[in-house]
C-alpha cells in the first residue's frame, strides 16, 4: 500500500509538470485519503480495541 | 516553459518552502542509508505527508513558469500544503506520543538531540506558518534572488528525484505484501 500511495505522489507531480492541474488534484486527494486510511489502519491494529 | 522571472513575495515564499521540504526528505533519507536504520510505517506516512506537502509549492513554481501568476494558483498550492500538513501533523504527534514516557528510548536515533519524528512534527508547523504567510503575500510585488531563482527550476526535480527514490525505496523494504512491519529490521525484498 504504502509503494502504492508513493507511486500516486509521483504521478501527480507528472500531472502537474504537464499542467493537468484538475487532475493532479484528484490524484492528491486520493493519496491524501489512502494515506490517512493506512495511518488510521496502523494506529487502530496497535490499540487494545475490540468493537 | 518561461525562465522563472520576479514574481510576488508569495512565490518566493513557496520557494523557500519547496527548498526546506526538499531539504528535510533527502536528510532522512541520508540518514537511512547512513545510520542504517529502515524507516517504520509511521516515520514512511511522514515522508508521503511531506512529499504531498511539496506538491503545492511545487505546482506554484510549474504555473509561474508558465506565465500563469494568478492568486487562485497560489491559494491552491498553499491549501494543499495545509491539507497535508494537518495529516503530517497528526501522524507524527501520535509517533511523539506513543515514546513520550520518561524512560522510553524512542524509535531510531537522535539527530540534533531530537528523533526524526520530532523534528517532523516541528517541519509540519513550519509549513503551515508558511502557507499562512505564503497566503498573506499573495498579490505583493516581490524580488527573487538570483541563486533561488537558479534553484527553482531545479527543485522541482529534484522533488521528483526525491519521491523516484522513496519509492524504490519503500518497494524493497515492503517486498509483496501490503503494509509494513510495525519495527522492520531488513529489506522484505531483499531476505
Amino acid at each position: 500500500m504504502d509503494t502504492i500511495i508513493i507511486a500516486l505522489i509521483l504521478t501527480t507531480w507528472f500531472m502537474l509538470l504537464r499542467s493537468r492541474r484538475t487532475l493532479a488534484l484528484g490524484l492528491f486527494l486520493l493519496s491524501l485519503l489512502l494515506s490517512a486510511g493506512l495511518f488510521a489502519f496502523h494506529t487502530t491494529s496497535a490499540l487494545p480495541l475490540s468493537f | 516553459m518561461k525562465p522563472l522571472t520576479n514574481g510576488s513575495w508569495a512565490l518566493t515564499c513557496a520557494q523557500i518552502m519547496l527548498l526546506g521540504l526538499c531539504v528535510c526528505l533527502a536528510g532522512a533519507f541520508v540518514a537511512q542509508l547512513t545510520l542504517g536504520e529502515l524507516p517504520c510505517p509511521l516515520c514512511i506516512l511522514q515522508r508521503m505527508a511531506m512529499m504531498l506537502c511539496a506538491l503545492g509549492p511545487a505546482m506554484i513554481l510549474f504555473e509561474a513558469r508558465r506565465g500563469h501568476n494568478e492568486s487562485a494558483i497560489y491559494a491552491q498550492g498553499f491549501g494543499l500544503s495545509v491539507l497535508a500538513a494537518i495529516l503530517g501533523m497528526a501522524i507524527s504527534t501520535r509517533q511523539v506520543l506513543l515514546h513520550i514516557l520518561p524512560g522510553d528510548p524512542g524509535y531510531g536515533s537522535a539527530v540534533l538531540g531530537l528523533h526524526l519524528y520530532t523534528w517532523a512534527l516541528l517541519v509540519f508547523i513550519c509549513v503551515l506558518l508558511g502557507a499562512a504567510v505564503g497566503l498573506l503575500l499573495i498579490g505583493t510585488k516581490g524580488w527573487t534572488p538570483p541563486p533561488l531563482r537558479l534553484l527553482s527550476t531545479l527543485l522541482p526535480w529534484l522533488l521528483a528525484g526525491l519521491i523516484a527514490a522513496n519509492l524504490l525505496s519503500v518497494f524493497i523494504e515492503e517486498g509483496l505484501h501490503w503494509v509494513l512491519p510495525d519495527d522492520p529490521v531488513y529489506y522484505q525484498l531483499l531476505k
